[in-house]
């Protein structure tokens, strides 16, 4: 019976998550609070968050698991700019003043800034505390575990097999080697910000044609038995903090992409660079079926569970559950490095002898809509506010009148994806909606795609897949039927799929009782669904929050729990 | 470890609407330990880190170890990079 803070932070997604007894309780990304996107801090706010939800005094805290080890961390970082002399000196101060100001006293920090004493602080090792994140809130009791991110000490690629609570690691593949690391230095190179545009290369990637197999295969090798090896001339994540890639990439591919350059597809510079993010897309995806095939021959299992920032691919992780042998898969909503904080709770968890915890079923971790005082915010401001009594039929009524409602109830969402809690939702019928959606909100590039979520059972009516272990996280995609194709044109991507939530009352209560009003007054039962926030803001977390978000952008109405806040027409 | 019913965390993960103002009041941070609790704590850290390249295959990384450990406490006095950088950029 143990009580378990889980930390990650200081690259990027900086989280917090308590487990008690073996059961996850809190999960909160720093972000939600601090109000800066991917805030990489140390997360603090959210910790103490996390302990406050449970009532529980930083003092009765059994451990403190931090996700990674720092002075393994610092030996990797010394050992790379010493092999990488004279190229990374450069690179030596800021390294230097990185790993010395904060990062080797990162567990000080922790234990002074939450009041647990330092002596209950631990670490566990990076990719183990990907590993434990999906496996053991995983349906599984057996599966193999692929964790695929950048860097962690030294690894960037693990195969796992987890078994009960026990996970054991099979192999490797170590830095400079990454996927993780290719994927965003061509991230870089297409002229977005490494760590948030690489759900925009994704999207990016339906728009062109896998074409430069050639090219690709000068910059990196994937080898029969899954290992892979990049050409280390295209890249400079050795040896330079910000670019990413090496002179060698804009040799083979031409020069990168001007950031922040409007995008426009029907220019055949464009189309090329659409190109481009497809071949990296077919390439990762034929690496991951090659990691994933290994480890279904080492581990035997049918089983696979994925973690680590490529496991956020859904483009991806649906190839691998029809390729690669697998009879199931599954990937938590967080799998990036805040889910490191989970898991890292997780292993500190089982060594003090806790159960393993039940399979996740609500992506529902954070804190709760506080309405009375949104109700008194809202009045203070002079806006429109009244209680309603069935606030599930109210949107799903205003959705079906095309309007576009932000919809903020219940605990909000642990991972990036706005899951019903924190959402904005508008009808999918009419690809206007998105143009007007993206006009008025989200500022987004034309071809990243919304997506939609549909009420669980009735799944197979308009997608040509069923629900199963990612789509209530919304980690996965599925072609949109040929017939349904016009009438959820605003959810349909280029390429004729759909990134999917399937929606069940028992994980997403609220929205699936709004997906249910909407198919009792005869409309299809999905909405277009996605985050409530504007451009380059992290998602709402509080009433205040979801309020500023209603005067800052022109949405037609806020429900916030009980209360209708709308705009005059 | 806390003692604590088996029901506890079940009874968490419900959050009744009338506690949710006090879920979303901003926490109350922990008082920060005194100046010699600080240090202690950093010296222990620093006994770590030698430990943990005291290990024979780690040898060569010893006099990279010696600097970066003067230059961290040159950072910890100065209260920051400010003041050091400078001279970092010199040194390197």
């Amino acid at each position: 019976m143990a009580c378990v803070l889980g930390i990650s932070a200081h690259y990027h997604d900086a989280a917090a998550a308590l487990v008690v007894d073996g059961e996850v309780v809190a999960a909160i990304q720093e972000e939600r609070l601090s109000r800066i996107k991917n805030d990489p801090g140390l997360p603090i706010s959210a910790a103490l968050a996390c302990l406050q939800f449970a009532g529980i005094d930083p003092a009765a805290v059994d451990a403190l698991a931090f996700y990674e080890e720092p002075f393994a961390k610092l030996e990797r970082v010394m050992v790379h700019l010493l092999r990488h002399l004279p190229r990374t000196w450069r690179l030596f101060p800021r390294a230097l003043a990185s790993q010395l100001g904060s990062k080797i006293w990162v567990l000080d920090h922790l234990s002074e800034a939450t009041g647990i004493p330092r002596a209950r602080v631990l670490t566990c090792e990076h990719h183990h505390s990907h590993a434990a994140s999906a496996f053991l809130v995983s349906p599984f009791a057996d599966a193999a575990v692929l964790v695929v991110d950048g860097v962690g000490e030294a690894h960037s690629t693990t195969l796992w097999h987890g078994s009960g609570a026990e996970l054991r690691q099979l192999a490797s593949v170590d830095f400079p080697h990454s996927l993780g690391l290719l994927y965003a230095g061509l991230t870089a190179w297409l002229g977005f910000p490494v760590n948030e545009g690489e759900y925009k290369v994704m999207g990016l990637a339906a728009w062109g044609r896998p074409h430069l197999r050639d090219e690709f295969a000068k910059i990196v090798t994937l080898h029969p038995d899954g290992a892979y090896e990049l050409e280390l001339g295209c890249f400079a994540h050795m040896s330079d903090a910000e670019l990413g890639f090496g002179p060698g990439l804009e040799r083979v591919l031409g020069p990168r992409r001007p950031p922040g350059k409007p995008w426009d597809l029907d220019d055949p510079a464009d189309r090329r660079f659409a190109d481009v993010a497809a071949t990296l897309q077919a390439v990762l995806e034929e690496a991951l079926l090659g990691l994933a095939r290994r480890a279904r021959a080492l581990t035997g299992s049918a089983n696979l569970c994925l973690a680590g920032g490529v496991a956020l691919n859904a483009r991806a992780n649906a190839r691998l559950l029809r390729e690669a042998g697998f009879d199931r898969m599954f990937v938590q909503p967080a799998a990036g490095d805040a889910g490191g904080a989970l898991g890292a709770a997780l292993i500190a968890s089982q060594r003090l002898g806790d159960r393993r915890p039940p399979a996740l079923v609500s992506p529902a971790l954070g804190l709760p809509i506080d309405a009375a005082r949104g109700h008194a915010v809202a009045t203070e401001l002079g806006l429109r506010v009244r209680r309603v009594d069935d606030p599930a039929e109210l949107t799903a009524r205003m959705i079906a009148e095309d309007r576009i409602v932000a919809h903020a109830r219940g605990r909000f969402e642990w991972g990036p994806r706005a899951l019903g809690q924190r959402s904005l939702l508008a009808r999918p019928r009419d690809r206007n909606i998105r143009e007007r959606m993206n006009r008025l909100i989200k500022q987004r590039e034309p071809f990243r795609p919304f997506a939609p979520a549909v009420l669980s059972e009735r799944t197979a009516e308009f997608f040509a897949a069923a629900a199963d272990d990612m789509s209530p996280f919304m980690t996965t995609v599925a072609p949109v039927l040929d017939t349904m194709r016009e009438r959820l044109a605003a959810v349909t991507h280029e390429d004729g799929s759909a990134r999917l939530q399937t929606v069940e009352a028992a994980r997403t209560p609220e929205l699936h009782a709004v997906l249910t009003a909407l198919a009792a007054a005869g409309e299809d039962p999905i909405a277009l669904n996605t985050s409530l926030n504007g451009a380059g803001e992290p998602i709402v977390a509080s009433s205040e929050d979801a309020l500023a978000f209603f005067l800052r952008h022109n949405i037609d109405a806020l429900i916030l729990e009980d209360l209708l806040i709308e705009r005059p027409r | 470890m806390t003692e604590a019913p088996a029901d506890r965390a079940a009874a968490m993960t419900e959050a009744p609407a009338d506690r949710a103002a006090a879920m979303n009041a901003a926490p109350p941070r922990p008082r920060r330990p005194g100046f010699f609790r600080r240090l202690g704590a950093r010296l222990r850290t620093i006994l770590r880190l030698i430990l943990h390249f005291l290990h024979p295959a780690r040898f060569v990384l010893a006099p990279l170890l010696i600097v970066l450990l003067l230059a961290g406490i040159l950072l910890s006095l100065t209260g920051g990079l400010a003041y050091v950088a400078p001279f970092v950029y010199t040194l390197f």
